[in-house]
């Protein structure tokens, strides 16, 4: 992964901004993956759609 | 001050049509004429299209006088969201890269709509490639909200909600990545279905997210929704994601009487102001005369719902847009620029951890949230529109003001349930408010079911901005 503070096609200000945002959006995504144990059910979203659909 | 519109929603009007009291050409051309005067202050339509559409009012009433209309949507003033693909017709996106750009295929809805009659007026304004809440754009000029031009629209589908609000059309199609259908029909003070995921296709329909993009039908009464919703509903073989058990059912008889409607007690947005509370509270005591019980509920999961799809969102949209954005970077807007940014440097891992997740945590949500009631009713947003003013657009607010608008309405595209957004009432401006019906996964004809008939209590939808 190449950090944002080194991407050229973004101006230092973007950089900057943008570096700051994945660090929150990656802290918080982190934080739920972490801060709970959900079952490994191996089940997909659309396993979940498909069983609640009507028949 | 315009003329009154001949018609407040699409229900009236099919009723004149079927009664002979009007022609799809007269209906037309009223819309028209309506449209071209009012949207020089709105800017709801990117381009209007009438000899097309008169050509298709003159294909309808011809229909019609040989006893073969095509049922409620047949001649009905329509419009589409800037996004949607007809081939041989422009699709601009809201954006600079496909300004002129022609699609040689037609979305699977607009086909659905328009063999049912349909009559497209245009395209209709959107935030640049659907990545926003607001209805601004510095491509083609923002969108106004048709209450107080000074304020924004919503969006992403910010043309089709201000141009049901000024009754320049009567139906109309709008997507949903984070809240762009519910967005723009909250702060118009129109109504809108957000479907299940699955229900409605989404082929034809420019990509944000893919795994979060919905398309849903936009009007100006719930009762409209219901034939809209019944011709995009079901099965595509072109969209993978449809579901074989995805079409339209015919509504429960189901009212309020002994429904369970949770109230959240743990807001995790902005709001709601003090006039949506105090518009919410009395929705409640009126669902409480029609039998319904009320209960504060700590709704689940929200904060992992906001940061996975987030995470999601992000990435996928950054994947959608690479060619493009290494060809030219320059050519988007300052908010999609950062946004693009930001999801470029989201990790693999946090992705698709994200997307292993949103089985578990959906089938969670729905559990602890459904085992204690039947639907949620939660704010649309946090109060009325957003002044355009308040909104710069720069790095900042992106990441503050404006990612807070659509807190209510994004962890329900990772979670896939279904929404209906409808008017709840006004605040101390004259600004429409609206609340949020969540329903259980494929629920979405029980959710219309009430809608109807809490538009049968009120009048919040029959209300019109002072144009």
């Amino acid at each position: 992964m190449s950090a944002p503070a080194q991407d050229p096609r973004f101006s230092p200000a973007e950089q900057r901004a943008i570096a700051a945002a994945v660090a929150k959006l990656t802290a918080a995504s982190a934080a739920e993956r972490q801060g709970r144990r959900f079952e490994d059910d191996a089940a997909d979203f659309h396993a979940l759609l498909r069983a609640a659909a009507p028949r | 001050m315009s003329t009154p519109p001949p018609f407040l929603d699409m229900t009236e009007a099919a009723e004149a049509l079927a009664a002979r009291r009007v022609s799809a050409r007269e209906l037309a051309a009223l819309h028209l004429a309506r449209a071209a005067a009012l949207n020089p202050r709105i800017n709801a339509f990117v381009a209007m299209e009438p000899e097309a559409a008169l050509a298709a009012a003159d294909a309808s009433d011809a229909r019609r006088s040989r006893g073969a209309a095509l049922g409620p949507l047949d001649g009905i003033p329509f419009g589409y969201k800037d996004l949607f693909y007809r081939a041989g017709h422009v699709c601009g996106c809201g954006s600079r890269i496909r300004a002129e750009w022609v699609p040689d295929t037609t979305a699977t809805v607009v086909t659905r709509l328009e063999a049912l009659g349909v009559v497209p007026l245009g395209r209709l304004h959107m935030t640049e490639f659907a990545a926003g809440p607001t209805g601004l754009n510095e491509h083609i000029g923002h969108c106004r909200n048709p209450w107080n031009t000074e304020r924004i629209p919503g969006g992403s589908s910010s043309g089709s909600g201000a141009a049901l609000a000024a009754r320049m059309v009567l139906g109309a199609l709008g997507s949903d990545t984070g809240g762009s259908v519910r967005l723009p029909a909250a702060m118009s003070g129109v109504c809108a279905l957000f479907p299940t995921r699955g229900r409605i296709s989404r082929a034809g329909v420019a990509p944000l997210a893919p795994s979060m993009d919905t398309a849903g039908p936009m009007a100006s009464s719930v009762r409209d929704l219901v034939p809209l919703f019944a011709a995009m509903a079901g099965p595509d073989p072109l969209d993978g994601w449809t579901a074989p058990e995805g079409a339209a059912r015919p509504l429960p008889d189901a009212g309020f009487r002994g429904l369970r409607v949770g109230i959240a007690t743990n807001p995790w947005a902005p709001g709601p102001s003090p006039d949506l509370e105090r518009a919410i509270a009395e929705a409640c005591d009126a669902l409480r005369a029609e039998g319904a019980e009320i209960r504060p509920i700590a709704v689940p999961l929200m904060p992992e719902a906001l940061a996975l799809g987030a995470t999601i969102t992000r990435a996928e949209m950054s994947s959608a847009h690479a060619r493009w954005f290494e060809a030219d970077p320059t050519a988007y807007g300052r908010i999609l620029r950062f946004r693009l940014g930001v999801g470029m440097h989201v990790p693999a891992t946090h992705y698709i951890d994200a997307q292993s997740l949103r089985g578990p945590v959906s089938r969670r949500f729905a559990e602890e949230v459904f085992g204690q009631v039947d639907v949620l009713m939660l704010p649309g947003l946090g109060g009325g529109a957003p002044r355009i003013a308040d909104l710069e657009p720069n790095e900042e607010n992106i990441e503050t003001v404006w990612a807070q608008i659509g807190d209510w309405t994004r962890p329900f595209n990772y979670l896939g349930v279904p929404a209906l957004s409808v008017p709840c009432g006004f605040d101390a401006d004259g600004l429409p408010l609206g609340v949020q019906l969540i329903g259980r996964h494929f629920d979405d004809e029980r959710l219309l079911a009430l809608g109807l008939r809490w538009q049968a209590m009120t009048d919040w939808h029959r209300r019109l901005p002072p144009l």
